[in-house]
């Protein structure tokens, strides 16, 4: 037995050298991520949510306004990082404006947050980082589903987010319609509308009020042949989750009717689109041009 | 409690620490140890189940003991078909009670006279056609004199519910299993290291080949009425594979787990796609069934002595009833009806025992005779898995029309392309290691174990980094709903 238990030892001993590597690195990554984030609070303005508010310019908005946007994030990780934000007792956030879009409802994100999808195990990898290590949300699963994306993360360079430019415009019919099929398209019997996206985007409200944080929600315009195609269940779905928001501020912007050469694809402003926009809600900003709690 | 989980994980070195650490130095301790343990890991999945396999356990016990002291033939009968009828009651009612109903509601109504009866809410307990015929396997081998039967209920209760191999066997004989419980076990760090590498081989054709297989074939099978041919091919031979990897990798971590607590399990599978007819296909698929169906029905209808009608309906029964063990569905039936179609001509022309011995022993590559004889029997149980793996007749017919058709030609429509080139090329690595082990109990037997051990180990871990990063998302054990 003593042979056996070893031999055991000595095939295990390049795997737990390589697990205690990567736990290291972990550490000290998150260490340092904590750090900076911990500098980006200094900012009094963020952005934060995912791709659509990323093309906005946080400096034609507020002087000071800092863009962690990042493409395809889930509420539950905006959560996250803004809980590591507000951890510094002194940090300067008073607003923050958070992308609300219609389709940040739809399936893709339910698998956006789930490990038994592509989508949530890219996701994780992307995450890693600003995810609490106890965390019960329910997203972290089970121990094999998280085993290869955290492998992954661990060993990937932690996504901040930021400002994101694009020159396209005038975008296609297909593209279009890719964006419209991967975003609303149901798999595996999955619900029809995102029910995690919802609670967190609650949990964010939340921690803004305890932390006295103005939060404003902002969506951009969508290209009309997009918005067109979107089932009304969407829109209700959309307006009710909005309506329960107890301190709401809302910026809409999407049923502007807005060129194609502002579009740089189905649901993204282009370079162009993005100084409009920008512009006009830094203009609203300034003169707080929040009509009660609704509308434009 | 599933093979490949955290939770077994987590189970199986406390259970094994318990065994060789604590309970070493008697055997009654080790023997009860596993009896909880079996009653633990079957518990995980539904506790209420357990009261089942406690009841056939006594049930088969007593009537074993009863049988001891009985000498008058009528009683010993009346004993015997007692544990059939309570045996094979509880698979009835659980597994086939709502296919009879449903069959019976539509012949009814096929003669005009409908009836209406609901279907019952009937869970089945996971594995109960396992330990059902294990069970029967004893009182069968006692009420026949080839057992002696046992007086201790904590081995006949750890012979019933021995956890490696309750859910999805492989289904032990009594006369193999039973005497294994009193003899002493002592610890053997080369069996111990031999059961390591059997269950790493079973995760891997479990996790890596059958679970990525799942995820193409359930979307090529759920979706076939929009596929073309070539992608309906491409879904059966998924398929195939996955049913291969699924159940024989179970069958490996089973064995494998065993030999971690000094046990010895038959082997059930040998290799079965290597196969040069459907005889040997069926020497070589689910041994422990296939066998138990020949010891318990072939032979005592007759088996293959009498005539030629004789032999027809015994090898027609044997099928039928090996297709209607997998479930209570039509397909299953008639996938056993093609197997004994596919086998007729084998047993009749007395060439069902020609290819008996391992093919191309010795050498590295078959020759072109025996490359083209595996292809033809691969293609023949590649067919029959399409109507295994279909929901139902109507929905086979319509997947085996769609691939004789001239879509047949056309390139594939996969939903994830990278995804299946990643699976064939996983397949076709399966299939060299199982090529190169084909001589052994299973693939990874012998296979590197004359090479240097940083060799060696480094063929281990690329194994494990295979389990982290190709496995699929399927979890479940197919052999499971059996």
């Amino acid at each position: 037995m003593r042979i056996f238990a070893f031999n055991i030892l000595k095939f295990s001993a390049p795997g737990l050298i390589f697990i205690l590597i990567s736990f290291t690195l972990y550490l000290n990554t998150k260490t340092n991520i904590e750090t900076k984030l911990t500098s980006f609070s200094k900012h009094s303005v963020l952005l934060m949510g995912d791709s659509q508010i990323q093309r906005l310019h946080g400096d034609a908005i507020s002087l000071g306004a800092k863009n962690l946007a990042s493409s395809g994030e889930h509420y539950y990780f905006t959560y996250q990082k803004l809980q590591t934000l507000v951890q510094n007792k002194n940090h300067s956030i008073d607003t923050l404006m958070l992308g609300v879009s219609i389709h940040n409802f739809a399936p893709v994100y339910n698998r956006l947050f789930s490990l038994d999808f592509s989508e949530g195990e890219k996701s994780l990898k992307k995450y890693l980082y600003f995810i609490r290590m106890f965390d019960n949300s329910g997203f972290l699963t089970t121990f094999d589903k998280i085993l290869k994306p955290a492998i992954l993360g661990v060993y990937a360079t932690p996504d901040f987010g930021g400002f994101y430019e694009s020159t396209n415009s005038n975008p296609k019919e297909a593209i279009i319609n890719k964006t419209f099929n991967m975003h609303f398209s149901i798999q595996q019997n999955e619900a029809k509308f995102s029910n995690s996206q919802r609670t967190y985007l609650y949990e964010i409200e939340r921690l803004c009020t305890d932390n006295n944080i103005t939060l404003i929600l902002v969506s951009t315009p969508y290209h009309s042949g997009y918005k067109e195609k979107i089932d009304q269940g969407y829109y209700d779905f959309f307006s009710e989750s909005l309506k329960r928001l107890k301190h709401r501020r809302h910026l809409n912007f999407i049923e502007d009717d807005i060129a194609d050469r502002f579009m740089s694809d189905a649901n993204h402003l282009n370079k162009l689109g993005a100084k409009k926009y920008s512009k006009i809600i830094g203009e609203r900003l300034k003169a707080a041009a929040f009509a009660g709690t609704q509308g434009n | 409690m599933l093979f490949n989980s955290i939770d077994f994980a987590v189970f199986l070195p406390i259970v094994f620490l318990l065994y060789w650490l604590l309970a070493n130095k008697n055997l009654r301790l080790q023997n009860a140890l596993i009896v909880l343990a079996s009653y633990v890991f079957y518990g995980w999945w539904d506790w209420r189940f357990l009261s089942l396999i406690l009841f056939s356990t006594l049930v088969d016990f007593t009537i074993g003991r009863k049988l001891k002291n009985e000498e008058n033939k009528t009683k010993r009968k009346i004993l015997l078909w007692t544990s059939i009828f309570v045996n094979l009651g509880f698979l009835g009612f659980f597994k086939y009670a709502n296919f009879f109903l449903d069959n019976f509601k539509s012949a009814f109504s096929f003669f005009g006279s409908a009836i209406t009866t609901n279907s019952l809410s009937i869970i089945l307990p996971v594995g109960i056609s396992f330990y059902t015929f294990q069970t029967l396997s004893y009182t069968i081998d006692v009420y026949k004199r080839k057992l002696a039967p046992t007086n201790d209920f904590i081995v006949f209760s750890a012979f019933v519910s021995f956890f490696p191999q309750l859910v999805a066997g492989p289904i032990e004989r009594a006369t193999n299993l039973l005497p294994q419980f009193y003899k002493k076990r002592t610890f053997e760090g080369s069996k111990a290291g031999d059961g390591m590498r059997q269950i790493l081989w079973g995760l891997f054709k479990k996790m890596v080949i059958a679970d990525s297989c799942a995820e193409l074939a359930n979307h090529i099978f759920n979706n076939s009425a929009e596929m073309n041919g070539s992608s309906l091919v491409l879904g059966a031979i998924f398929f195939t594979f996955q049913i291969y990897g699924d159940f024989s990798g179970y069958s490996d971590i089973a064995i494998g787990t065993s030999r971690l607590f000094g046990f010895n399990l038959m082997q059930n599978f040998k290799f079965p796609y290597f196969s040069r007819d459907i005889a040997a296909f069926w020497r070589r698929w689910h041994i422990s069934l296939s066998t138990w169906f020949r010891d318990y029905l072939y032979i005592p209808l007759g088996g293959s002595r009498g005539g030629t009608w004789m032999k027809v309906r015994n090898t027609f029964a044997i099928f039928i009833v090996s297709g209607f063990w997998h479930g209570a569905n039509w397909t299953f039936i008639v996938w056993g009806i093609l197997h004994a179609i596919y086998f007729l001509p084998l047993l009749l022309t007395n060439k069902n025992r020609k290819n008996l011995e391992i093919v191309a022993q010795g050498n590295t590559l078959p020759t072109a005779k025996e490359f083209l004889q595996i292809l033809f029997t691969f293609s023949l149980t590649v067919f029959a898995w399409i109507i295994f793996r279909a929901k139902d007749m109507k929905h086979a017919f319509s997947y085996i029309s769609g691939i004789f058709s001239s879509s047949l030609f056309e390139i594939p429509q996969l939903s994830d392309p990278k995804g299946a080139m990643i699976t064939m090329l996983l397949i076709f690595v399966f299939i060299c290691v199982e090529w190169l082990g084909r001589e052994s109990q299973y693939a990874l037997e012998h296979l590197g174990l004359r090479w240097k051990r940083p060799l060696r180990h480094a063929m281990y871990y690329t194994i494990i980094i295979a389990l982290i990063w190709f496995s699929g998302k399927e979890q479940q054990f197919i052999y499971f709903q059996f």
